[in-house]
């Protein structure tokens, strides 16, 4: 992700067409994928989701493990991108939202990497007239539910703090010779989770955050398939 | 505290320094895990402050089992970085208790809060006989001295509040401390408070504490009183007259001055330790909060004239900070020595009221944090429920008072061994603490088989310095043991390894630690997790 940022403009970047990559190279070297909220049934059939703390700010946020090692990825930038479920944080690049610090609004960026954006070939932002594509509207929708979900997600990470349903937990995979060791990973606290208050219970059963905390508890299976895939 | 019904047991801690506070931090929590399936509380704790006197406020550094007793109390690290200017501090760095080296070099050497990784007894005896030729002792066995010195956190920002990579403390604001202890007593654990001037104490027919008497008369009647009064010792020295055992025969320093100097720049690098610059009789403490130093000098009246302890004081804050000092420097009388006895019939002292050393180790919180925890465990772990036996139990009492006074010896000893082991030759300070008749005859005793052996655990009286701290200052003060070299082949080899094993721990850390103020400011905007 080292490339620039740019706040998307109907006049710089009208000729700018995107191309698709359906193998995520672009994702190639990231072994963690956030997820929201609402991907979290999808994302917990194929992928262990746990919870990672954000480097920048220390804030809790849910991933989906696609790699047994830093920089790698088992998924992405492979020959092909071998689950059904595409998380969206890989669906929106290269566009992302950003918060402009004079009017904090939120705008519509583009990633200025040169694998996906040019002016050659791929889709078009905008048509003749200058008016947003019909792809470029799909993105920014994408876009605009994603930022929406992450507010929502941040609630889900702030109840697991809040009711001690996480806990740090080193993952240790054994693959033939090779030992990896995950750490700085939170999952849920089982013995917390039996054991909470009925009045607690219900209301996580009620906002829909139990389903949910089931599910991610659950996906931790999943990582029998990473293992299966480091050596196929 | 009239209206307490007859069967409560009514517990007054009188002083509302960080000493009293922590008192009733440590008593409220234990209390009430002890008592929490009672329907009604069988005690009341109580804590009076005067409206007038102010607190010493000088205590500002600690010692790691601190962040045991914030977490018990319930307090957060983040709440506590933010709120008392705190900054980590992983070490008390010791700069020219030797004389200087032939190259005019000062002498430093660094007690650092992680224990010494020392694979084997054999590594240790090679440095002892060749490696510490080519390093010290702490950055021979550790990897904290070389964070400390390269300005480096003690914990990643991502690590849960009290986790770090190496085991650290703080250095805090004083009196923003004692409030947050305040407010998480009074808010959280159900600690009453009352602004009250105590004029003095009235003594009862059996030894104890009958009644409290307030400036305007009013009485104030008790179970369990607990001095935390400061210096002037209340109810433990004024009132019930207990012996003072003074320790100014060995330990000299007897004056402070102290005062507060402001960073000439927002950007200025905090320093991840206490600096304990020695001078020719005593030594000045150094220590780096977020937005201030508090800086004081330490020393013998007897050597040294409060004239010269100033323009000491003030030659090392040199010329230009001068005019960023934040107070005026104010003069600090100190009385080294403890009572024989700490808790007496219906009294009990904790803090400066029970006994005091100079701060050379950070001994004030750290004694405070101790004792009041030591009556919190005993009171709650007694095995009668009643809290009413235990309050009067001679047993607890005979107990809590061996303990501390085995402690308390050993701290005495602890700094002295500080002083006794230079060879500075520049006052006759220096020369005084070198003679063995102001040593303890423990102290003898432990050097006398430190000069051929390696120190062991066993050495010690139970207390709160342990081995590694001895080691520490022993090795670092070059003192080591003269061994037998027969048995030691290795020449330098085992050291040798044991330093590539540090350096290699030292560039993984190297990574992934930011610099104290960067994780200082982080904490601030963002706080710590808890997990």
């Amino acid at each position: 992700m080292a490339h620039a940022l740019h706040t998307l403009n109907e006049n710089e970047h009208k000729d700018y067409k995107v191309s698709l990559d359906r193998q995520f190279n672009h994702a190639a070297e990231q072994h963690l994928i956030p997820i929201m909220t609402d991907e979290i049934f999808d994302a917990a059939l194929e992928f262990p989701l746990v919870v990672v703390k954000n480097s920048e700010t220390g804030a809790f946020t849910l991933c989906a493990i696609q790699g047994l090692k830093p920089e790698t990825n088992l998924y992405c930038g492979r020959e092909q991108y071998d689950a059904i479920y595409v998380p969206r944080a890989l669906r929106l690049y290269p566009f992302a939202l950003r918060e402009n610090a004079q009017t904090q609004q939120l705008e519509i960026c583009i990633i200025d990497d040169p694998a996906r954006v040019g002016v050659e070939s791929g889709e078009a932002l905008f048509d003749a007239e200058g008016n947003k594509s019909q792809f470029l509207e799909q993105q920014i929708k994408l876009l605009k539910s994603h930022t929406e979900m992450a507010g929502q997600t941040m609630q889900l990470m702030n109840l697991l703090e809040h009711y001690e349903l996480l806990h740090a937990q080193a993952i240790n995979i054994k693959t033939g010779s090779e030992e990896i060791s995950f750490d700085g990973i939170y999952v849920i606290n089982q013995q917390k989770l039996n054991t909470l208050a009925p009045d607690v219970l219900v209301k996580l059963r009620d906002n829909g955050a139990l389903a949910l905390i089931y599910a991610i508890q659950q996906s931790l299976k999943q990582i029998n398939r990473l293992i299966v895939r480091t050596h196929g | 505290m009239c209206s307490a019904a007859s069967s409560q047991q009514r517990i007054v801690i009188v002083g509302g320094g960080t000493a009293g506070w922590l008192t009733a931090n440590h008593l409220a929590r234990a209390l009430d895990e002890k008592f929490a399936a009672s329907t009604a509380k069988p005690y009341s704790i109580t804590l009076i402050e005067s409206p007038n006197i102010p607190t010493v406020g000088v205590g500002e550094g600690t010692v790691p089992s601190i962040r045991d007793s914030l977490h018990y109390f319930g307090i957060s690290e983040s709440e506590l970085i933010k709120r008392c200017s705190a900054t980590f501090k992983q070490s008390i760095d010791f700069i020219g208790w030797q004389p200087p080296q032939s190259d005019g070099a000062q002498h430093v050497y660094q007690h650092i809060f992680d224990y010494p990784q020392i694979e084997s007894e054999e590594a240790l005896c090679d440095w002892i006989n060749h490696g510490f030729k080519a390093a010290n002792f702490a950055d021979t066995f550790s990897v904290q001295s070389h964070l400390v010195q390269a300005g480096l956190a003690p914990k990643k920002f991502i690590q849960a509040e009290f986790h770090g990579v190496c085991n650290y403390a703080y250095h805090f604001d004083a009196a923003k401390f004692s409030e947050l202890l305040a407010e998480n007593a009074t808010q959280r654990l159900g600690v009453d408070y009352q602004q009250l001037e105590i004029a003095k104490g009235v003594k009862n027919n059996a030894g104890g504490i009958a009644y409290l008497l307030t400036e305007n008369g009013q009485r104030i009647e008790a179970e369990l009183f607990i001095d935390c009064s400061g210096g002037r010792s209340l109810l433990l020295g004024q009132c019930l007259e207990t012996e003072f055992i003074s320790k100014a025969d060995e330990i000299f320093t007897d004056t402070a001055i102290a005062t507060q100097v402001a960073y000439s720049s927002i950007k200025k690098t905090i320093a991840c330790a206490t600096l304990a610059t020695a001078h020719r009789a005593g030594w000045i403490w150094d220590i780096g909060l977020v937005e201030r130093r508090g800086v004081g000098i330490v020393y013998s009246s007897q050597h040294m004239t409060e004239a010269d302890a100033r323009e000491t004081l003030a030659h090392y804050i040199g010329l230009e900070d001068q005019n960023n000092l934040l107070t005026e420097p104010r003069k600090i009388p100190m009385r080294s020595g403890h009572y024989a006895q700490f808790w007496r019939n219906n009294c009990v002292a904790i803090g400066m009221s029970q006994g005091f050393v100079e701060p050379l180790e950070a001994t004030g919180l750290l004694m405070f944090d101790k004792t009041a925890q030591l009556l919190a465990q005993m009171l709650s772990e007694a095995d009668s429920t009643s809290l009413t036996l235990s309050l009067s139990s001679g047993q607890l009492q005979r107990r809590f008072n061996q303990q501390l006074c085995s402690v308390w010896e050993g701290v005495f000893d602890f700094i002295k061994l500080h002083y006794c082991l230079s060879q500075r030759d520049d006052s006759d300070f220096w020369r005084a603490h070198r003679d063995m008749n102001t040593w303890s005859p423990q102290l003898i005793q432990m050097l006398t088989k430190w000069h051929t052996q390696l120190p062991s655990q066993i050495d010690l009286r139970p207390g709160v310095f342990n081995l590694a701290n001895h080691l520490y200052v022993l090795l670092g003060m070059d003192v080591r043991p003269l061994l037998n070299t027969n048995v030691d082949n290795s020449d330098g080899q085992l050291s040798g390894q044991q330093r590539s094993i540090m350096q290699a721990h030292l560039a993984s850390l190297n990574k992934v630690l930011m610099p104290h103020r960067e994780l200082i400011e982080k904490v601030h905007e963002y706080g710590l997790q808890r997990i």
